[in-house]
């Protein structure tokens, strides 16, 4: 009886542990695993998710990231991202770095075991295009826009980085991408990273190219990249 | 028909003769170069991948039809078309005539020939028997480059990358297929030494930076400001990386966003390495890019890089050339596919490389065999020269090439039979054959076992091994693949006496 007893606590302990990291509520998580914050109600630290004992992640590849990409940002495929304006980035340039095969043109049957050296830098470069077409696109007939919509302006800069309408563009981007809100704490590092375009001082559309980096960086997460 | 093919039997003879006398009277301070070179890196790695079969006794080792048991009945040649001059190499040549292409008759005989080359490098050319261990294209073209596993599976690549490539921005790159494509099976090799796989040369600069050449791409510094944000900020502080943080992927993934990738772009390698001019089906200008310096040149040295077929084992070439002349890379690898590759000139049909490349031989053994030798001692002819004219260290006066290996891996050899007085064939694959490594850093000049000729119809045609502290043939023996491995290896100053390799001093220069 007494070892039965001893095993229910130690459950409900576990659970109990557990729940913080089980919480879906994103919104609430803190900064970082182990941080230690009292963030939790009643007094129980907050630490976080808990880390998966299996840790199992892939890399999405060529042609799923492809077709995110088209989703997220509502482009044909084709027009996703094209190389020297000729040359499809997923199809042939990066295809294999990307992580898929090319039997016919290369000879390559097995994707790579791991990500390479340049997969980071095809990655950004097939994101960029892509975010930089939408960005053109929105910022070209504000009427129609998919993402950067009702953003005020004065000339190519935000006329107030902290509008309501910001924030919804920001969440927009998520809920297309990563298919769930921003956090707040994400929404003040995207408007943070506007004030640092805008203090670089080399910009000469600031808007847009906040709208196409803000796009760059969360399309480039690793929450995007890996399943 | 093309002077090219039909050069002067005479000349070529001559010119052997020649660069024989040469060389005899240098041949004391060249050893001496070598063997200085030895373990005291850099070195640099070639490999240049016969996909197919690469068969030695079609090549280095062919046997004149008098020496032949059943003449008839063995892949050996007419007398007249084996070149030798045993007083000054042990080293054979054929140039071997043909009737046919992929099977299909040509208009008139042609000669193909491999004689000027060899006579061009033959001093630091190194011909080595092998007998292999498996006859299956994927299987073969892996161990060829492990030595069968001989150093817990890492490749020859992998093991030079991480003797000599450590702080290069991409260390092994490899431009191969298949089997010569796949990582090694040592799980201890660091993921910077592993083979970066490059499939299309020509567009592979633009891999290199994350952002340049992107039509309407905010500027490096604002990139650089997302990037901080991204890494800093909204990775590290997201449920999906606190959940999967122990992820061997994605610290894998970290390692290289921040620091392997970030070495490359920040070293502009993309301006140095587009190997082709602005033309319009690479308009590079257009897009803010520039072409390599080197760019008209190595279209002059490869003018298959850009024509209407475009080539590419040349462009994989150009690239190798551009990786190694700015340190980028410490092994490169190339091969040909099982693609063909057309464009070649009309006496052959057009067949610049035959479908299967030297697995043709299935079909068409002796053209197949032949036009691929030709065509892969072609392509290291050119980068020999191209990297002697580079320099390495102007202090010492080396140049690139004085530390640079190339090595005609192989899958396997073919099969040594035909049907009675066949011209045209197939073969099968086989395990007995041998390589050609050609470099400062081999025994050059040296004929490293041999190959049975008059003995039995049955025995004709197989290489035999070596003695391999004194390179002295030896029909008892075969070399192993793991002895092979380690020749080159140890040849390019690698201390391999933690694998528990042989010792093969007599594949090294100075050795």
């Amino acid at each position: 009886v007494l070892l039965d007893w001893r095993w229910i606590l130690g459950v409900l302990l576990a659970t109990a542990t557990g729940c913080a990291g089980c919480d879906g509520d994103e919104t609430t998580s803190p900064t970082g695993p182990g941080s230690g914050g009292g963030g939790g109600m009643g007094g129980t630290p907050d630490l976080g998710p808990a880390a998966s004992p299996k840790a199992i992640v892939r890399f999405k590849g060529a042609a799923r990231l492809r077709i995110e990409l088209a989703r997220t940002l509502d482009l044909p495929p084709a027009e996703v991202c094209k190389e020297l304006g000729l040359y499809d980035c997923f199809t042939l340039v990066h295809r294999v770095v990307l992580g898929d095969t090319d039997a016919f043109f290369s000879s390559v049957y097995e994707p790579l075991e791991h990500t390479a050296t340049t997969t980071p830098l095809a990655v950004d470069r097939v994101v960029m295009a892509a975010c930089t077409n939408r960005a053109y696109r929105d910022f070209g007939t504000p009427a129609t826009a998919l993402i950067w919509s009702d953003l005020e302006m004065n000339g190519q800069a935000l006329a107030d980085p902290d509008a309501e309408s910001v924030t919804a563009a920001i969440d927009r981007l998520y809920q297309r991408g990563l298919g769930r809100r921003a956090k707040e704490s994400e929404i003040d590092h995207h408007k943070q990273l506007y004030a640092d375009i805008v203090a670089a001082g080399t910009s000469t559309e600031p808007a847009r190219d906040w709208a196409t980096l803000s796009c760059f960086a969360t399309l480039t997460s690793m929450e995007m990249l890996f399943y | 028909m093309d002077k090219r093919i039909l050069m002067n039997r005479r000349r070529v003879l001559q010119a052997l003769a020649a660069a024989t006398a040469g060389v005899a009277a240098s041949d004391t301070c060249w050893r001496a170069r070598g063997a200085r070179a030895a373990g005291d890196g850099p070195y640099f790695f070639i490999g240049l991948c016969c996909f197919g079969g690469a068969n030695i006794i079609d090549s280095f080792m062919p046997i004149k039809a008098s020496e032949a048991f059943d003449p008839a009945t063995l892949d050996c040649f007419p007398d007249a078309e084996v070149l030798e001059n045993p007083q000054v190499s042990p080293l054979r040549v054929v140039d071997a005539k043909i009737q046919t292409v992929i099977g299909l008759d040509l208009p008139a005989e042609q000669t193909i020939q491999l004689s000027p080359i060899v006579a061009k490098h033959y001093q630091q050319t190194m011909v080595a028997t092998l007998e292999c261990t498996s006859v299956n294209h994927v299987v073969a073209q892996h161990r060829s480059l492990t030595g069968g596993g001989a150093w817990s599976g890492r490749t020859i690549p992998e093991v030079v990358a991480q003797a000599y490539g450590e702080g290069l921005p991409l260390p092994n790159v490899n431009m191969a297929t298949l089997g010569y494509l796949e990582p090694g099976d040592d799980v201890s090799i660091p993921t910077w030494a592993m083979a970066e796989a490059v499939p299309q040369p020509l567009l592979m600069p633009l891999s290199l930076s994350g952002y340049r050449g992107v039509a309407g791409a905010p500027q490096g510094d604002l990139v650089g400001l997302a990037r901080d944000m991204r890494n800093g900020e909204i990775d590290p502080e997201s449920s999906f990386y606190q959940t999967f943080r122990h992820s061997e992927r994605l610290e894998r993934w970290k390692q290289q966003r921040s620091h392997d990738a970030k070495l490359v772009e920040d070293g502009n390698l993309i301006d140095k390495l587009i190997f082709v001019p602005d033309v319009p089906q690479a308009p590079f200008s257009q897009f803010g890019l520039q072409s390599s310096e080197d760019a008209a040149l190595l279209n002059t040295v490869f003018p298959g890089i850009l024509s209407n077929e475009m080539d590419p084992l040349e462009q994989q070439a150009a690239l190798a050339f551009l990786l190694l002349k700015h340190r980028v890379s410490a092994s490169v690898s190339l091969s040909p596919t099982f693609a063909p590759v057309l464009g070649g000139v009309p006496e052959l049909l057009g067949v610049k490389n035959p479908p299967l490349s030297f697995d043709g031989a299935h079909n068409d053994h002796r053209s197949a065999q032949a036009i691929m030798w030709q065509r892969m001692l072609g392509i290291a002819d050119k980068l020999i020269d191209l990297l002697k004219a580079t320099p390495f260290d102007d202090q010492t006066g080396e140049s690139m090439w004085d530390r640079t290996m190339i090595h005609f891996a192989t899958d396997f050899g073919r099969s040594k039979r035909r049907p009675p007085d066949a011209m045209t064939w197939g073969t099968a694959h086989d395990l007995n054959n041998g390589t050609v490594t050609i470099s400062p850093l081999v025994n050059g000049n040296s004929l490293l076992g041999g190959v049975h000729k008059g003995e039995s119809a049955e025995l004709d045609g197989h290489t035999y091994g070596f003695d391999i502290e004194t390179g002295v043939a030896d029909p008892g023996r075969k070399t192993t693949e793991a002895e092979h491995f380690a020749g080159l290896v140890q040849a390019l100053g690698i201390d391999t006496s933690a694998a528990g390799l042989p010792d093969v001093p007599c594949m090294r220069n100075g050795g």
